[in-house]
């Protein structure tokens, strides 16, 4: 009686843990190049597609936004776990150290 | 009328199609429905702005998965919704409980808990943006509200329905207070609790997605809602489906499944869709 | 709720176990349920003299009556309250008139029922709400946008009721008239219609609840007068007496509308052919 709604339920969390896991694997992949990571940096993070109001807002969270251009955010100052975060957005292409401004 | 008896047809043929005829039919009939909103468009004549084909929600919902937003959207108002949902439902179990066992307080509380039922929760809107402005408390807070009134009604209609002739006979059996409400009131009162859930989840899913136009800044509400301010009408009418998709969702694979069985176990014949 | 109506069983079986007589007089009772909104205006009144807090949070009680004065004499409470009325009795009447044709169709034609439930059910999940932002871009701030979401929550709310209403026909009665001759539009106006009245009425106070809901919440967001538009206007300028009247007058009118109209609804139709158990 009660199956079906743990079975949907199982479902959903299974479903979530997927879509956490192949973000932290992501992740990985795209900070690769970048280990290791110093305490506070300047990227520029480009996007599959020119970034949304909804990205800037995500992403103004983790660091300090400077300027869009194109695809691409430069962020100034970001943690290595802000970096994580983002990193694992699927909609993140690749990040790359920048100079800064 | 042959003269010689035929072989009965196979029986599973006939069930077969018994069987898939009606879903069968239930997707045609939305095919029908898709078919008729793509031809109206041209016939319409008006841009995508106004009047959204298909084939634009279709891309719209592409791009807004694609995008990562629609995920975000979704993961966002079913945390708002669960929390207000547990939280109101946890509150209006526990004071109806309180309240219920005491009779003077029922009778006393009643005609209060009535009027401010009457104030329908989404008058309460604009008093919580005061308090609370624009955010998810005001979304959260506005859920409890919705849910707790409900689950409130219900469990105190259920608690004191509960048979006297049961409590006495427990109590008879030196049952102290707790074991009274865990034996007889909570069990009796369990599927009344559970007809309040249900209307309560209801009214909070409508109460989420109304919350979320007002006061939101991500969610499927502010989706539909952001569509139309930001020229993508498309976008609109993928919220307006995902929201629709959700509900069915969650009353076919939580809300129906546990009145099913609850009220099933306990031998109450009530018809449970009425109670939409 | 049936809590005051128990009162005289419950007096007499406690006489018989001899135990105390509860306060169970419905005279009783209803003084008892006075108290409680007389400790809440007591607590209103009292909280600004013990804590400090700024008006626009809470407004004392005069502020609330003096707005309320205010607006009652230069009419603009009439004006709001009766525009929002008018459009709940249209969007009532297009609702309901296009939900009993619909509701017909589907139950009494399996194949069309078969087709259109999954649809529908689909669109009542949406039904509300849901539509005002796309109301707007089509029919702009004002009445049409909250006519529409009125209308539109009212069909499908009565949807379900007039066909739950048709399929409780007792078969009996279907036989009985179509072995008087009676076919297709005699059957529909002497059998169908009068056999599903009972239940579309028991009906209409759900859907007029959601239908109310609709109204406040749809005039909250498109809306450019009424109630729901007063409350949430006062918003935006933190008058707070102002949403504090309108909440008042939107519980009341609700309380007015179920005790008035529905109740007797129900007492001349329902509980006269012997339906309700009350």
């Amino acid at each position: 009686m009660l199956r079906l709604p743990a079975l949907a339920t199982a479902c959903v969390l299974a479903a979530a843990l997927l879509y956490w896991l192949a973000g932290v694997l992501g992740a990985q992949h795209k900070l690769a190049a970048l280990e290791p990571l110093p305490p506070r940096a300047n990227y520029a993070v480009t996007l599959a597609f020119p970034p949304e109001r909804f990205h800037q807002l995500r992403l103004q969270d983790k660091g300090r936004v400077v300027e869009v251009r194109k695809r691409t955010v430069y962020i100034m100052d970001m943690s290595p776990a802000a970096l994580h975060d983002v990193a694992r957005e699927y909609w993140v292409d690749t990040i790359v150290p920048w100079a800064g401004r | 009328m042959s003269a010689t008896l035929a072989a009965p047809a196979p029986l599973r043929a006939a069930s077969w199609s018994r069987r898939w005829s009606r879903p069968l039919k239930g997707l045609a009939g939305v095919l029908l429905l898709l078919a008729a909103w793509q031809v109206s468009v041209p016939l319409v004549g008006m841009s995508s702005y106004f009047y959204p084909s298909p084939a634009d929600v279709i891309a719209s919902f592409t791009e807004l998965t694609r995008k990562g937003i629609l995920p975000v959207y979704l993961a966002d108002s079913l945390l708002r919704y669960l929390t207000g949902l547990t939280v109101g439902a946890l509150l209006g179990v526990g004071v109806g409980v309180l309240i219920g066992l005491n009779r003077t307080a029922s009778l006393a509380l009643s005609p209060l808990f009535r009027f401010l039922f009457a104030v329908v929760e989404v008058a309460w809107i604009p008093i919580f943006v005061v308090w609370f402005g624009y955010g998810i408390k005001t979304i959260i807070l506005a859920l409890i509200y919705v849910v707790f009134f409900p689950v409130l009604y219900n469990t105190l209609l259920g608690v004191r329905t509960a048979p006297q002739i049961l409590v006495n006979a427990v109590r008879s059996l030196g049952a102290n207070r707790w074991q009274v409400l865990r034996l007889v009131i909570l069990p009796s009162a369990l599927p009344g609790i559970i007809t309040g859930l249900r209307v309560g989840a209801g009214f909070a899913f409508r109460g989420l997605v109304f919350a979320e136009i007002i006061a939101a800044k991500t969610g499927i509400g502010y989706l539909i809602f952001e569509g139309t301010q930001s020229q993508q009408t498309a976008r609109t009418i993928v919220g307006m489906i995902v929201m629709g998709l959700l509900w069915l969702a969650i009353d076919q694979f939580y809300l129906r499944p546990i009145e099913r069985a609850t009220i099933e176990r306990w031998g109450l014949t009530v018809d449970a869709e009425q109670r939409t | 709720m049936s809590a005051t109506d128990r009162p005289e069983r419950e007096y007499r079986s406690a006489q018989r176990e001899g135990k105390p007589r509860p306060i169970a007089r419905r005279h009783d009772a209803l003084m008892l349920g006075t108290v409680p909104f007389l400790a809440a205006l007591a607590v209103w009144w009292l909280l600004p003299k013990i804590v400090d807090y700024p008006a626009y949070m809470l407004p004392s009680i005069g502020m609330v009556a003096g707005y309320a004065k205010e607006s009652v004499l230069d009419g603009s409470l009439l004006r709001n309250v009766l525009a929002s009325l008018a459009r709940l009795f249209i969007g009532f009447v297009i609702g309901m008139a296009l939900a009993i044709p619909v509701g017909l169709a589907i139950a009494l034609n399996r194949h069309v029922a078969d087709m259109f439930r999954p649809v529908l059910s689909f669109l009542q999940a949406i039904a509300g709400i849901a539509w005002v932002p796309l109301t707007i871009i089509w029919f702009g701030i004002g009445n049409g946008s909250v006519i529409f979401v009125i209308a539109n929550t009212i069909f499908f709310a009565s949807l379900y009721n007039t066909v739950i209403g048709v399929q409780s026909i007792p078969v009996s009665l279907h036989r009985a008239v179509r072995s008087h001759g009676g076919r297709g539009w005699s059957l529909l106006t002497n059998l169908i219609l009068p056999g599903a009245l009972v239940q579309i009425l028991l009906g209409i106070r759900t859907s007029m609840a959601y239908g109310w809901r609709a109204l406040v919440a749809s005039e909250m967001i498109a809306g450019s007068d009424g109630l729901g538009y007063m409350t949430m206007e006062a918003a935006q300028w933190q008058r707070t007496e102002v949403i504090i009247l309108g909440m008042i007058v939107i519980g009341l009118i609700w309380v007015v509308m179920d005790r008035t109209i529905f109740t007797a609804i129900e007492r001349r139709t329902v509980g006269r052919w012997g339906l309700l158990q009350r």
